[in-house]
């Protein structure tokens, strides 16, 4: 099947993809920018970036379960039909049918092929002891522990022979132990050129894991999901994980995110070949990331005046990278830490933050929110407003206009924190109106609501 | 850009402190009272044999506002009950035993099998005014209430953490705060969603029961049901039109004015603390919550609520003497009082019961059982075609996330519709087409039942996971490979909660749709529905008992044998894995 000029021909091609979800003007929220992505033959690539940063939507477009809102998805150098044929995908919690047998399970990948009875069934004797299932067939998958369930969602793929597997965080449903394990055994079947698929792309989380399993690093970048660079992995396979070749770049991926999530849209001057970051945004308004003041209070709290190296710092308090890089970048918006190069350390407030008691505490909060912008806006919407109270809609209304690239309600649940936390607004789900924060008192009730309620 | 505030929003100035929203309220309560006292009135109504009805349109809001105050009542009955009964089967281990099954069998019996020997009983103890009509209609909608909340509550009782009680207990709670701090919002979210479906029941026997007549025999009151059935009898199709209108906005009404409303306000009481990203929104909530008068009612409540109505918490720990009415309580047995009572009622209700039966004959028996097999044919097909129906269209909605959205409120109205109202009109319709009522009596059935199936498969097709669908679109699954690994595997507890619903219902609509009058002329079906009709009509009571009582056993064996096993079944092998 493979001839000489199929080998330069990509099996999928994505060229200039667009995504955006949501319903109305408003709240039509860019999760993917001009994303252009080949996957060749026997190419191993992984898509690793933050949360939000798009990668699953990447994957579902190139096995065509969704439509891109613009841009080509090419099979085969052909416009691909609405569900990729060449593709079989591993799912992050199995996607298996609770009332079909393990048996049933895996054979549902063969329901429509050319197979005879006879030849279906020699492929699922190799392929379940492949995965080592063998003697499970007619158990039910509720039976089964996740590592089992997951063997059989691999095995289900296997099955059809694709050109390119796909695996959504196939291990991150897993305990650490058996994902290790499952993850060696696909650092393996990767290898076994006798099985029918010749590509593998996995979205993960986890840079070592991309490391240890791909050719081809795609990391991304969030609000909206780019690519940010794409790292070539020439270390051969088996590959250790203790190597200082392993280490070095596991590092230098780390370097990348740590550009791409706390220096938002300046391309990281060390770099050359990163693909372009996307639009400039208003730089007089920064989103705030997804994390509660209560991580960013945590991270604080472990802080010293003298710089940490982020990764180290990382790895200390078991956080995943592009997580606790959220939790910092947070930090550095509110001014309470910096982040020169590749370290981080406490800020003057920051400093001032540690030593004050929990009601200072709060009132440093409070002014360090309102220096930023989005904080003082909403603050003057309600203060220019007639009842000094703002909706929710209107609110939601405001931040879609701010920030086109985010989801408004996400947007506004974080700002609510935090404003709850410095005490600076207050809001009250039932009625969905946000107004200034005023303290209220048990027992007695404040001396204007008894005025209100002619008591 | 440009984000001057006072630009922005030109067209949103939405008032917040509204007037508006205060004079409604207060039109409401002050609307409520008066239709109260209406009702009041009507019970002390002399009896009369014909039914006195103005079919102009002006009165029809005065008769659904009576038609919705029983409703009310009996629900406030079936709350107090609730409280009460779900308690004690609750806290009381050896009561528990035998309330549980208990409440399990009339739960499944078909209340419409009772509702003509209520209705002849009441009416044969008031005579002379129209005491014994309304309290039946009242019992009626209750009994079709309240088994189904009571439930809701035992289970949310059992369900109570022990952490909870705990804190209740060291927080040195009397009773009454526990039952409003505990364990009254721990089970706000059942019993709002079980009131909702017990509600929509009551209007179906509402409807019967407004509108019953037997024979010559009219005992119809004052209500929307009755306005119907006159207008039915003169053929106003105008007074039709507006009575079904009518009926309309009143379900309606209740939907978006009381249940969205709760629904959105009970899931503050939900236990988890995760918040889900879709939130439930009623926009009346969140309008009148911003009037005054609804906050100050709500302040006055809510510290009514939390006052400890006992005895004052003792802040430290001394032994509260019993007081001599507790002595008093304690001293009384009241176990053995409460069993002798009920072993003299059943007692008494078994003697007089078998009295009756022994006077039927075997040829009677014989014509009970089959006209039961009649009945139970037409039970099951109706089941079957409405299953047929619904089953692809409930698939394709609740497939479709914006579609259902919108239709899966739409359904729950639908079946909230009492359909019995329509009956008489959709008789005409059969015949017209040449057909009769041995099997029209089936598409009348299915009218009340298709739409509990509808919703089920919905909510059922619409928890689907995702990547369930996807896998079969990416190994290539076509058509009826589709259908049989994904759809039907995948619906079927819904639709097994579906079918319990809606058998029950076929059941309760025998009664009237095996039984029609329509325009003066009575059209029947062979089947145990219409026999429990003819016995009363000709005054056979022995054999309206065999009946009634052939009918509940065996719809409660049915239901213990076959839908509860069936669904039970599809719990334990079709449930989705977490």
């Amino acid at each position: 099947m493979t001839t000489s000029t199929a080998t330069t021909e990509p099996i999928v091609e994505l060229i200039g993809v667009e995504m955006r979800f949501g319903e109305g003007d408003d709240q039509k929220m860019k999760v993917l920018e001009d994303i252009n992505l080949k996957i060749q033959e026997h190419d191993v690539m992984a898509l690793l970036g933050p949360s939000g940063c798009g990668k699953s939507t990447i994957m579902r477009i190139l096995t065509g379960l969704i439509k891109p809102t613009s841009g080509l998805v090419k099979y085969m150098g052909k416009p691909m039909p609405s569900v990729n044929p060449g593709v079989a995908m591993v799912f992050q919690n199995f996607a298996l049918f609770p009332w079909l047998s393990v048996r049933e399970n895996i054979l549902l990948g063969l329901e429509n092929s050319t197979y005879s009875q006879e030849e279906k069934e020699q492929h699922f004797q190799k392929i379940i002891e492949m995965v080592g299932l063998d003697g499970y067939g007619d158990v039910l998958p509720k039976e089964l522990s996740g590592g089992m369930k997951q063997r059989v969602g691999i095995a289900r793929a296997l099955i059809m022979e694709p050109q390119i597997l796909c695996m959504d965080e196939p291990f991150s449903a897993l305990d650490v132990l058996t994902g290790e394990t499952l993850r060696n055994e696909i650092g393996r079947i990767a290898m076994d050129s006798t099985l029918g698929f010749k590509s593998l792309v996995i979205v993960t989380h986890n840079i070592a894991e991309a490391v240890y399993l791909a050719r081809n690093i795609v990391v991304l970048a969030a609000h909206p999901g780019r690519v940010q660079k794409i790292v070539h992995n020439p270390l051969p396979y088996p590959r250790d994980s203790a190597s200082p070749a392993f280490q070095q770049l596991v590092s230098q991926i780390h370097g990348i995110l740590t550009n791409s999530v706390l220096d938002d849209g300046e391309p990281p001057a060390t770099e050359t070949e990163v693909v372009s970051p996307g639009s400039v945004q208003d730089d007089a308004y920064e989103p705030i990331p997804n994390v509660t003041m209560g991580e960013v209070m945590g991270l604080v709290q472990m802080l010293k005046p003298e710089p940490e190296n982020l990764f180290a710092l990382a790895t200390r308090l078991k956080k995943d990278f592009s997580t606790f890089l959220s939790v910092v970048k947070a930090a550095e918006l509110i001014d309470l830490v910096e982040t020169p190069g590749q370290t981080v350390r406490l800020t003057a407030s920051g400093i001032a933050f540690q030593k004050a008691d929990v009601k200072n505490r709060k009132r440093l909060i409070h002014d360090l929110l309102l220096a930023l912008k989005i904080f003082k806006h909403l603050a003057d919407r309600i203060d220019q407003s007639e009842n000094k109270e703002i909706t929710e809609e209107e609110a939601l209304h405001d931040l879609a206009q701010i920030f086109p690239n985010e989801r408004p309600k996400i947007l506004f649940k974080n700002l609510v924190g935090w404003a709850r936390y410095g005490e600076l607004f207050s809001f009250d789900p039932r009625t969905a109106i946000l107004k200034k924060f005023e303290k209220t008192y048990l027992g007695k009730p404040p001396a204007s609501r008894l005025k209100e309620t002619g008591a | 850009m440009d984000l001057n505030p006072a630009q922005r929003h030109p067209s949103t100035p939405e008032p917040r402190r509204s007037v508006v929203a205060d004079c409604l309220v207060v039109v409401a309560l002050i609307g409520g009272l008066f239709s109260l006292i209406g009702l009041g009135h009507e019970f002390n109504h002399p009896f009369q044999s014909k039914v006195d009805i103005d079919l102009s349109p002006w009165y029809l809001p005065y008769y659904t506002m009576l038609s919705f105050l029983r409703g009310a009542v009996a629900y406030v009955l079936s709350f107090a009950f609730t409280l009460v009964y779900a308690r004690w089967a609750a806290y009381d281990r050896q009561a528990e035993r035998f309330l549980i099954p208990l409440l399990d069998i009339l739960q499944s019996m078909p209340l419409s099998a009772f509702l003509v020997p209520i209705e002849l009983a009441l009416v044969a103890i008031f005579p002379h005014n129209n005491i014994g009509i309304e309290l039946s209609c009242i019992i009626v909608i209750f009994t079709g209430q309240v088994w189904n909340m009571t439930f809701s509550f035992y289970y949310s009782l059992k369900a109570l953490p022990a952490d909870f009680a705990f804190v209740g207990k060291l927080a040195r709670f009397t009773p009454w705060q526990k039952f409003t701090q505990i364990e009254l919002p721990f089970a706000t979210k059942g019993m709002v969603y079980n009131s909702m479906v017990s509600v929509a029941g009551g209007w179906f026997f509402l409807s019967i029961i407004e509108a019953f007549t037997i024979g010559d025999q009219d005992y119809r009151v004052k209500g929307v049901g009755s306005y119907m059935s006159v207008a039915q009898e003169q053929k106003n199709g105008w007074a039709q039109f507006y009575a079904v209108v009518a009926v309309v906005i009143m379900v309606v009404a209740i939907d978006q004015l009381i249940w969205r409303p709760l629904i959105v306000w009970s899931n503050r009481f939900k236990i988890e603390d995760t918040e889900a990203e879709f939130q439930e929104r009623s926009a009346v909530l969140r309008y009148f919550s911003r009037s005054w008068v609804v906050k100050w009612l709500n302040e006055r409540f809510s510290s009514l609520i939390r006052r400890p109505v006992v005895a004052a918490a003792p802040t430290t720990l001394t032994v509260r003497q019993p007081s001599v009415f507790a002595k008093l309580y304690a001293s009384i047995p009241w176990r053995p009082i409460f069993l002798i009572m009920a072993a003299v009622i059943l007692g008494f209700g078994a003697y007089s019961l078998v009295k009756l039966l022994w006077a039927v004959t075997f040829s009677e028996w014989l014509n009970i059982m089959g006209c039961l097999l009649l009945t139970l044919i037409r039970v099951l097909t109706a089941i079957a075609l409405s299953t047929l129906i619904a089953v692809p269209i409930g698939v394709w909605i609740g497939s479709n996330p914006k579609l259902s959205k919108y239709l899966m409120p739409l359904t729950q109205i639908a079946a909230s519709f009492p359909s019995p109202l329509v009956f008489p009109n959709i008789v005409i319709l059969i015949y017209l087409l040449h057909g009769n009522l041995q099997w029209g009596s089936v598409v009348l059935m299915m009218l009340g039942t298709i739409w509990y199936i509808l919703f089920n498969v919905i909510s059922g097709a619409s928890a689907i996971p995702q990547d369930l669908r996807a896998c079969t679109q990416l190994t290539h699954l076509k058509g009826w490979q589709k259908w049989r690994t994904l759809y039907l595997p995948g619906v079927f507890p819904a639709l097994t909660t579906g079918w319990i619903t809606a058998a029950g219902g076929a059941w309760n609509a025998s009664i009237v749709s095996e039984y029609v009058q329509y325009q003066g002329k009575t059209e029947t079906a062979t089947g145990l529905g219409s026999l429990i009709q003819q016995a009363t009509d000709k005054g056979q009571f022995s054999v309206l008992a065999a009946a009634v009582l052939s009918m509940a056993i065996f719809v409660v064996i049915f239901n213990r044998f076959v839908w509860k096993r069936l669904s039970a079944i599809a719990q334990e092998r079709y449930q989705f894995l977490t």
